[in-house]
């Protein structure tokens, strides 16, 4: 029933356990696993001081950063998909306006057929509720999304 | 991973969609399932609505006999279709003083799921829109996986 399922991450502590469940899932229904990692570099940079040249080195090096944490948490998605033999493919996507667009985009792109993601990201650290680019995703994904705790 | 799964229905078109697929999901998957109906209790409702005619009563009393006999109709298609597929499955009807995703939480940390199947809300209707804002209350309150199923 599904065959490609997108687990995005977002380096957090339940993204990680997100990836573990997600990939035993796929392994369990037979289905490939595609990882996503948007960085959203606009963070911590506000648009006020946007035009200043230190605001600029700062969102500069963020992205270097950012870049870098990317292809960390996305390494360890295809390693631990390596590890269970699914197959796995990986995107790095960059965004300034939302992260729900580049992680539903993604989904199109990559032919996916269900979300596999944490309720919470990074910023939300309450255990009831959910998080906003999860309920984002829920709200606006076409296809199905399967909410982990 | 999930080896029972609770699929509540509300009778409408969206959750018959959404019982099939999580049936041939469990299929798939070679788990069981709980097919789930909660009501809410006709004397809770008079109590919200604390002026009620006799008249209306009885038709509130009509109302949940009738609510009752559809959600046997869609608990039972849930059976014959897991029945069909080969898929052990069990029913639960219940009427809760409580808001239906209460009971929907406890039906499946009572009957020990480990996945909630249900849809989400379609574009259009009204029907469509209350099941919305129950999944939505389900997700908020529960701790266990919940896949929104989307056709």
């Amino acid at each position: 029933m599904f065959k490609n399922i997108l687990i995005p991450t977002d380096g957090s502590e339940l993204s990680r356990k997100a990836i573990e469940a997600g990939i035993r899932f796929a392994a369990d229904v037979g289905a490939k696993v595609t990882g996503v990692h948007v960085l959203d570099a606009t963070q911590g940079v506000l648009m006020s001081e946007a035009v200043s040249h230190e605001a600029l080195r700062r969102f500069e090096a963020r992205t270097l950063e950012g870049r870098k944490a990317a292809r960390d948490r996305l390494q360890e998605i295809e390693q631990a998909a390596a590890a269970a033999d699914v197959p796995c493919e990986t995107f790095s996507e960059e965004q300034i306006t939302s992260v729900c667009d580049a992680i539903l985009a993604t989904a199109r792109k990559a032919g996916c057929d269900a979300i596999f993601m944490a309720s919470h990201g990074r910023s939300g650290a309450k255990a009831f509720f959910l998080g906003s680019e999860t309920n984002a995703v829920i709200e606006h994904s076409k296809i199905p999304v399967l909410v982990f705790r | 991973m999930f080896k029972h799964i609770l699929i509540p229905t509300d009778g409408t078109e969206l959750s018959a969609e959404s019982a099939r697929a999580a049936i041939q999901f469990a299929k798939e998957t070679k788990a069981r399932v709980t097919g789930f109906y909660a009501a809410a209790d006709v004397r809770h409702e008079r109590q919200k609505f604390q002026r009620f005619l006799d008249t209306e009563l009885e038709l509130a009393s009509e109302l949940a006999r009738r609510r009752k006999e559809a959600a046997e109709r869609f608990l039972t298609s849930i059976e014959t279709l897991a029945k069909a597929a080969e898929v052990p499955c069990q029913i639960k009807y219940v009427t809760t003083e409580h808001s239906v995703h209460e009971a929907i939480i406890d039906a499946a940390t009572g009957n020990g799921c480990d996945l909630i199947f249900m849809a989400t809300h379609g574009p259009f209707g009204i029907e469509g829109i209350t099941a919305g804002s129950e999944t939505k209350n389900v997700l908020s309150h529960c701790t266990i996986p919940v896949l929104v199923y989307r056709h």
